[in-house]
């Protein structure tokens, strides 16, 4: 067990080297994107801002919790377009076939997959991030104590395992249908909205979709909520607000999501071509 | 001992069928019909240790499909796959760590990176030992004379350098079994040359089980001394190459030239091909006659000036197996 | 002809993804749900933010997703790849104008998606959600002028961003930087009266918020007929001055391919 961890965490060391080197090789892309990402960010906590000087608070969130929500959402926004970035391309891999050569190796072929390209402008996601999320700390007076600490590492390790799980589970279904891109932008903006505005502004019903059939909640609301000692508003007989939900969540749905990905694999997965 | 064992291997595509037009575009959307399409009807076959197989037929005959099934990309609809004793469907990682796989139309390496970057990744993959992968790449880099192109990024290289690339990717691990999809698709002269000296020195030496795929028949020819070949999803074919040869081609061409033009021959035991002013063309079935009674039944018609006769040859042979399927 | 030729083809690519149409309209339609929810919490407490009720400001949202769809510019994604793949060269051999090539085909894609999924985001969103009718019918063809006039700044632009793989092909995609700024400042996402004034002045001088807020504007009444037409105006220079630079651009950049060979 020992050897095959170390054995993945070697190539998987490995594959970020490569990764560096790629990146490297279109240093000029990545100016595209250092342009695009602050922007995109920043535009949208300024929107909230925009709105917000109108109005107050947001339901009973200030700007600075609201801050808070925002940065925890960019945190694992940015992991998973570091580490899990692959799994929005499942539609294109299917199509050109390339799981052929992850096949034909001697790993997992989704942990193959995923590593095959760590996507360094994940770590521009996080820059912005940061910032508006120290922000927030102190408006709201954030304490950084140790279990404060270890539990927002584990949420922001929970809610990238969560977003990954989404993309997998929607992107698999390419396997079937040979078409799931369309599923990347609606993701996309859906974690925008469920991860980065409070969702406590949502009617009840939507709010319930989005934490027990798409497990969104627990991505940034409900810790946010707990951390910042915030009700959710969400009556259920456990209390949501705990942020160690978020690591358990994560797991438990990125299990079942590459459950899924292998069941695609193994039943559907034709390697178009010759 | 067998190495590869296939029994009644089956794989079947559903594929939708669509309407053609603006109306069927739009009846698409509602409703799209699927049919099913067998790519392999049922083969079955058993390679041993150390062979080097042809494995050919027409486009579209399973051959890719058979290939990705032994390989554990594919799995059969029905039937069993066995390597080394295990299915590489089942027991994908235990089998696959002594396999090679190159698909000529395909790439596995990195495009944008060097080769010596793909290898030191394989390395980490396969979990080789630092004195063994040092060992192998120092004899592969000798025979694929890799030192001229290790540093520069794939995407620059020529599909000849490409190509050898692919191939020592694929043997970095010292796999017991090389199956190579079309190997030589597209390369010249030389770079044809180089892999298959390559692929019969990796034999030569360590004993290497080698399937190959091809529509070059030269390939063949130089490399294989058996031939199994699939046409519609069955085989049709499987021995040893010249015994093959000799039974599907069974007429031998005669070149004949005569010291006055001709119109027609009335020999029955040759069947004409073609005059040409002095010189005829005509072929005999070379089981039923001897050359020496051939020349002996035309000699009494003809005065003879000079001849040739020509071998058949795999192309012969393949060419009828293919239009008698 | 062959124009006409491309947006027929490009109409039956698209129906080809039954699963993509059907997906298409679902997801937008929750997005849209999203933002109305916003909306509804923002207006919880008043009435009336700035002149503009929670009825209007629901109707701007919807019909801004409606919009978007419906600006659909490909040219910045088929003419970045038919340059860095080396097509180029051999298109403009083609006994037809490119850049008309790529506009048929934009407008094709236009009339599926309007069709496809505007069309029932609106009927979805009149039956479920408070999207209201306009204020005055009469403002309908000014509506329809400006975003006919509104696809053709954004399309100009997203030429204009793509002629620059022309010149540096090693820069990745200008296009999405500038889908980015265009989403911020066209009042998309919030409709530019909410930012402080002096930012919203300058904002006017720009060609972005003639793109999204004047036809939404109009549409719920917060822009008036007599304003409108001055706006209108403005879009009819930017568009004028947009074109010059693209034909001018596509002038240097076609030469560059002709002489360069791609």
């Amino acid at each position: 067990m020992l050897k095959a961890v170390k054995h993945y965490l070697e190539v998987l060391r490995y594959s970020a080297v490569i990764g560096l080197k790629c990146e490297m090789e279109y240093l000029s892309y990545t100016l595209c994107w250092l342009l695009m990402i602050p922007i995109q960010i920043f535009s949208g906590v300024y929107v909230l801002k925009v709105i917000m000087d109108r109005i107050g608070t947001l339901n009973g969130w200030s700007f600075g919790q609201v801050a808070f929500l925002y940065g925890l959402g960019v945190f694992s926004h940015g992991l998973q377009d570091l580490f899990f970035i692959q799994t929005r391309h499942i539609e294109y891999s299917v199509i050109r076939g390339e799981f052929d050569r992850f096949l034909v190796r001697p790993l997992g072929v989704f942990f193959q997959f995923c590593i095959g390209t760590v996507n360094l402008v994940g770590i521009y996601d996080l820059i912005p991030g940061a910032i508006i999320f120290a922000y927030g700390c102190v408006q709201v007076n954030f304490q950084w104590s140790i279990p404060n600490i270890l539990m927002l590492i584990m949420v922001v390790i929970g809610g990238t395992l969560i977003q990954a799980a989404i993309y997998t589970l929607t992107g698999s279904v390419a396997f079937w249908t040979k078409k799931s891109s369309v599923f990347v932008g609606v993701n996309l903006q859906l974690f925008d909205k469920t991860t980065q505005w409070p969702m406590s502004i949502y009617p009840n019903w939507f709010i319930r979709i989005f934490s027990f059939l798409i497990p969104m909640g627990f991505v940034s609301f409900y810790p946010a909520c707990g951390l910042l000692g915030i009700s959710s508003g969400v009556s259920f007989p456990l209390p949501l607000e705990i942020p160690l939900w978020t690591p358990l969540v994560g797991l438990a749905w990125f299990l079942l999501a590459r459950r899924f990905f292998y069941l695609g694999l193994e039943k559907k997965y034709e390697s178009a071509g010759s | 001992m067998e190495q590869i064992v296939l029994d009644n291997v089956v794989k079947e595509y559903i594929v939708a069928k669509k309407k053609k037009g603006m109306l069927g575009a739009l009846a698409n959307l509602f409703h799209s019909e699927k049919i099913r399409v067998e790519a392999v009807k049922g083969i079955s076959c058993r390679i041993e240790k150390g062979e080097i197989v042809g494995y050919i037929g027409p486009n579209g005959a399973g051959k890719s499909t058979t290939i990705k099934m032994m390989s554990g990309i594919m799995h059969p609809t029905s039937g069993n796959i066995l390597i080394n004793g295990m299915s590489p469907q089942k027991r994908r990682k235990e089998v696959v760590k002594h396999l090679g796989v190159v698909f000529g139309q395909r790439t596995q390496l990195y495009w944008d990176l060097r080769l010596g970057e793909t290898f030191e990744l394989l390395k980490r993959i396969y979990r080789l030992p630092d004195g063994q992968y040092n060992g192998t790449l120092e004899e592969l880099r000798a025979v694929l004379g890799l030192d001229e192109f290790m540093d520069i990024p794939v995407r620059q290289l020529s599909l000849g350098q490409r190509m050898r690339g692919e191939l020592a990717a694929a043997m970095l691990h010292e796999p017991e079994i090389l199956f190579l999809d079309e190997p030589t698709i597209g390369l010249d002269i030389d770079a044809k040359q180089a892999i298959r000296d390559f692929i019969l020195e990796m034999n030569r030496r360590k004993k290497t089980t080698v399937i190959l795929t091809s529509h070059d028949l030269e390939d063949v020819m130089k490399l294989c001394t058996r031939l199994i070949v699939i046409n519609k999803g069955i085989i049709v074919e499987d021995g040893p190459i010249s015994e093959i040869v000799s039974r599907m081609a069974t007429y031998r061409m005669l070149v004949l030239e005569v010291a006055e033009p001709v119109q027609s021959i009335a020999c029955d035991k040759v069947e004409i091909m073609k005059i040409e002013g002095r010189k005829v063309w005509c072929k005999f079935d070379h089981h039923a006659y001897t050359a020496a009674e051939i020349i002996h039944a035309l000699g009494q018609e003809l005065k003879i000036v000079d001849l040739s006769v020509r071998e058949p040859d795999v192309e012969d042979a393949i060419t009828n197996i293919y239009h008698s399927a | 002809m062959a124009y006409l030729y491309k947006l027929k083809l490009q109409v039956q690519v698209y129906l080809t993804y039954r699963f993509e149409v059907f997906a298409n309209i679902a997801t937008h339609f929750i997005l849209i749900l999203a933002n109305v929810f916003l909306w509804n919490c923002v207006y919880s407490d008043q009435k009336d933010i700035l002149g503009v009720g929670r009825g209007q400001m629901i109707t701007y949202s919807v019909l801004s997703s409606c919009l978007a769809v419906m600006y659909h510019c490909g040219i910045q994604s088929s003419l970045n790849k038919d340059v860095r793949e080396g097509n180029i060269a051999l298109l403009l051999m083609k006994p037809i104008h490119l850049l008309g090539a790529y506009f048929a085909e934009d407008v094709g894609a236009v009339a599926v998606r309007a069709v496809s999924v505007s069309v029932p985001i609106f009927l979805l969103g009149l039956l479920f959600l408070p999207l209201q009718p306009p204020v005055l019918f009469r403002v309908l063809p000014l509506v329809m002028i400006s975003y006919v006039f509104g696809f053709m700044i954004l399309w100009l632009l997203s030429a204009l961003v793509s002629m620059f793989t022309f010149v540096t092909m090693e820069l990745g995609n200008m296009g999405v930087v500038k889908d980015m700024i265009v989403a911020i400042l066209s009042g998309s996402m919030i409709p530019l009266w909410f930012f402080p004034d002096r930012v919203e002045k300058m904002l006017m001088m720009t060609p972005f918020p003639y793109t999204y807020q004047l036809p939404l504007g109009l549409y719920i009444g917060k822009i008036d007929i007599g304003e409108g037409l001055r706006q209108i105006g403005i879009q009819a220079f930017w568009m004028l001055l947009l074109g010059v630079c693209v034909a001018l651009a596509w002038k240097k950049a076609k030469n560059k391919v002709l002489i360069q060979g791609g």
